[in-house]
């Protein structure tokens, strides 16, 4: 949760390299319209959250899920946002696949060291008991 | 015009931050880390959106700063902006408020007139 009030602002410094990003060379902005944007971005992800909240809420469900954030932005008139966000969170699927992906075949391939490591184990072990064994029958 | 984007980081914006500010909502419940990281996008796209629009709205003046000023008039004009319409006003000085106040003023005035009569 929000345990001070800074929490709820956006980093300053993303926020200008947007802003430099979306304007031509050469152009400046002032300290106070750099302020006055951080706390629109700041207000649009409360706006956002509202809207699709009460689409979730439409639908019986606790859960905001993609569907609603673009339901959302088609509504508010924000209908130009779309295309590019649905070809980025394709990419973002994608790259989340692949960590998985990746994850998996290394989970699987230091379980099968593991075994490895076991089954040397296990070998040492018998070779240990033969020893002890061959011990006792020289005894 | 892209930003330089690590392979690494998906969203420039941080995503623990959009969490504490949906949570800060009292409505929210759940929220999923697709979700999480569609909304920093989108966040993104805005700034992008609102500053293009700011600037292009006063291109006319061919001033090369974009101010306060300029980003008040898109946010009053665009019907898309409409949320954000008291959180920008646009600037009045003290000689034109009190110019409102004083015609309130007189239509309180007017107003009371009329009931009496």
């Amino acid at each position: 949760m929000a345990e001070c009030l800074d929490d709820l602002n956006l980093p300053n410094t993303i926020i200008a390299r947007l802003i430099k990003d979306a304007l031509p060379q050469g152009v400046s902005v002032t300290a106070e319209a750099k302020a006055a944007i951080a706390r629109a971005a700041s207000v649009f992800v409360l706006y956002l959250t509202n809207m699709s909240n009460t689409k979730a809420k439409q639908d019986n469900r606790k859960r905001i899920i993609p569907k609603d954030i673009f339901d959302t932005l088609c509504e508010a008139d924000f209908a130009e946002f779309v295309v590019p966000l649905q070809e980025s969170f394709t990419k973002y699927k994608q790259t989340q696949n692949n960590k998985k992906a990746q994850k998996k075949d290394s989970m699987n391939t230091s379980k099968d060291e593991k075994e490895i490591m076991e089954d040397g184990d296990d070998n040492e072990q018998n070779g240990l008991s033969e020893k002890s064994d061959s011990n006792d029958n020289n005894q | 015009m892209d930003v330089k984007r690590n392979n690494k980081k998906e969203s420039l914006l941080p995503i623990s931050r959009i969490k504490i500010i949906m949570k800060s909502s009292p409505d929210t419940e759940n929220i999923g880390q697709d979700t999480l990281f569609l909304v920093a996008r989108t966040t993104e796209f805005f700034v992008k959106y609102l500053t293009h629009k700011a600037y292009e709205t006063h291109k006319k003046d061919k001033q090369k700063v974009l101010d306060y000023a300029s980003l008040a008039d898109c946010v009053q004009t665009m019907k898309s902006m409409a949320f954000l319409k008291e959180i920008m006003p646009r600037k009045i000085t003290v000689k034109e408020y009190k110019e409102i106040l004083k015609r309130k003023e007189i239509e309180e005035l007017d107003h009371f007139c009329t009931v009496d009569t």
